[in-house]
């Protein structure tokens, strides 16, 4: 999934003030950013398209809100890029502090931790 | 049928894919062999022979091309070599012909790997921009992202950034929240992400048991140099161990956590956690770079390859015409 910058602010200003129509948006945007009610209109269909908003008819015009909640996509972006943490995946192109194994259990890690203990405890008695 | 410089041209470039196959195979066999012994040496070691690795096959193909291409052909050093290998009429290329068929294959391969890692690379960056967008920047190399997943990783390909997570910060003290970051600023010092992007380009033409081999192992390398890059004493290397662990258990959780249950990635390379620690745990010395090894493997490898090249050709003329 691709977002444009001014795709990223509608989303931002939706999440603060939902739901919206298009000239509500157009009326917030004039004031701080510019630019026309066709392009916040094509801005919202394209935000529609890509399922990030929902929309239900008001009247005449349709009224806008978020179907994902900021944290939600930001977790999506993140399960999406750090899918690639899987070493056998070959297209990886992030590098990790850690991930989990599924191989690692519970003992293991305390098998690990009293190693790390007593390793500082010989670093102490050496010192 | 063409005659001339650009059926030359041609028959070189089949001859460097033939090479390429003969010592694809090599390579992989020798791999396979030896991969057990790789852990013995250091990291940095282990990195340059991963890439001796991946790169050999398109070295020694150039190497080979070069060789019967009409700059060394008359060259009387490699009189002895001639006798052994050779190319019959390099300036006929028969469209229909094994020759065109071999080459137009590996053309056609390498234009599918190129094209989906191109891909995977497009669709990280716009990811990676969009995480920056919605970020909020802590200085030129790290972003914090409000997020409950306990997270850190390096991404962008040509302006590698770190990424740290609020849950991450709100759950490590700042000393451990410190290591973490330093240990992403060595990946993004690295440019790992791009070098891991490039590795995987290459090891793509490795059959999958060998490609994924060497995928885990430059990934654990990569892990393990940037756990060591700010380390400077024992106790450091204590505290990062210490971290990793602490760190496992954080994401552990949360995966565990039924809001977030099966949202999160999963598999790691299996006993990479361990090897780590035992990594930052050790004090032994590691072997030294098998210079002596590699140089005498290489020659090996390009009379092999040279030689196969001619050998495979007389077989394959002697089963079937052009």
């Amino acid at each position: 999934m691709q977002l444009g910058e001014l795709e990223k602010q509608v989303l931002e200003y939706l999440w603060k003030a939902q739901p919206s129509d298009a000239k509500q948006v157009y009326g917030y945007f004039e004031k701080n950013r510019g630019g026309s009610l066709n392009t916040i209109q094509s801005t919202l269909e394209r935000l529609f398209k890509k399922s990030l908003l929902s929309r239900v008819k008001n009247g005449h015009a349709y009224q806008y809100f978020p179907k994902i909640e900021r944290q939600e996509l930001i977790g999506q972006l993140i399960k999406n890029v750090t899918n690639d943490f899987v070493t056998e995946d070959e297209n990886s192109v992030v590098a990790a502090f850690s991930s989990i194994s599924s191989d690692l259990d519970e003992q293991q890690l305390d098998k690990l931790e009293l190693m790390i203990e007593q390793q500082r405890q010989k670093l102490q008695k050496n010192s | 049928m063409i005659i001339g410089q650009w059926a030359l041209a041609l028959n070189l470039l089949t001859i460097g894919v033939l090479a390429f196959i003969v010592v694809n195979v090599f390579i992989s066999s020798v791999f396979w062999a030896i991969k057990g012994k790789l852990q013995g040496y250091a990291v940095a070691t282990r990195k340059s022979l991963l890439w001796l690795f991946v790169l050999a096959p398109w070295l020694i193909a150039l190497c080979v091309t070069l060789f019967f291409s009409p700059l060394f052909q008359n060259d009387a050093t490699f009189k002895w070599l001639q006798d052994l290998a050779h190319w019959h009429h390099p300036d006929i290329f028969y469209f229909m012909s094994w020759h065109s068929f071999s080459l137009l294959i590996f053309i056609g391969f390498s234009l599918l790997i190129f094209t989906k890692k191109l891909l995977a690379l497009y669709k990280n960056h716009h990811q990676i921009k969009i995480l920056r967008a919605f970020g909020v920047k802590e200085n030129t190399h790290v972003t914090f992202i409000q997020s409950a997943i306990p997270t850190a990783f390096t991404g962008g390909v040509i302006k590698p950034t770190c990424f740290v997570s609020t849950a991450l910060i709100e759950q490590t003290s700042t000393a451990e929240l410190e290591l973490i970051i330093q240990h992403e600023l060595a990946h993004a010092h690295y440019c790992d992400p791009l070098k891991k992007w490039l590795f995987s380009f290459f090891s793509a033409y490795f059959i999958n048991n060998i490609k994924y081999s060497f995928i885990s192992m430059m990934s654990l390398s990569m892990e393990q140099d940037a756990d060591s890059f700010f380390v400077k004493n024992q106790q450091q290397s204590h505290n990062v161990a210490s971290t990793l662990i602490k760190f496992t258990r954080l994401v552990a959780n949360y995966s565990n956590h039924p809001q977030f249950k099966s949202e999160l990635f999963v598999h790691f390379c299996r006993n990479s956690l361990e090897k780590r620690v035992l990594h930052l745990l050790n004090e032994k010395q590691f072997k030294p770079f098998p210079k002596g090894w590699v140089l005498t493997t290489l020659l090996l490898l390009i009379l092999i390859s040279t030689t196969s090249v001619d050998r495979l050709h007389h077989v394959i003329e002697t089963l079937f015409t052009h």
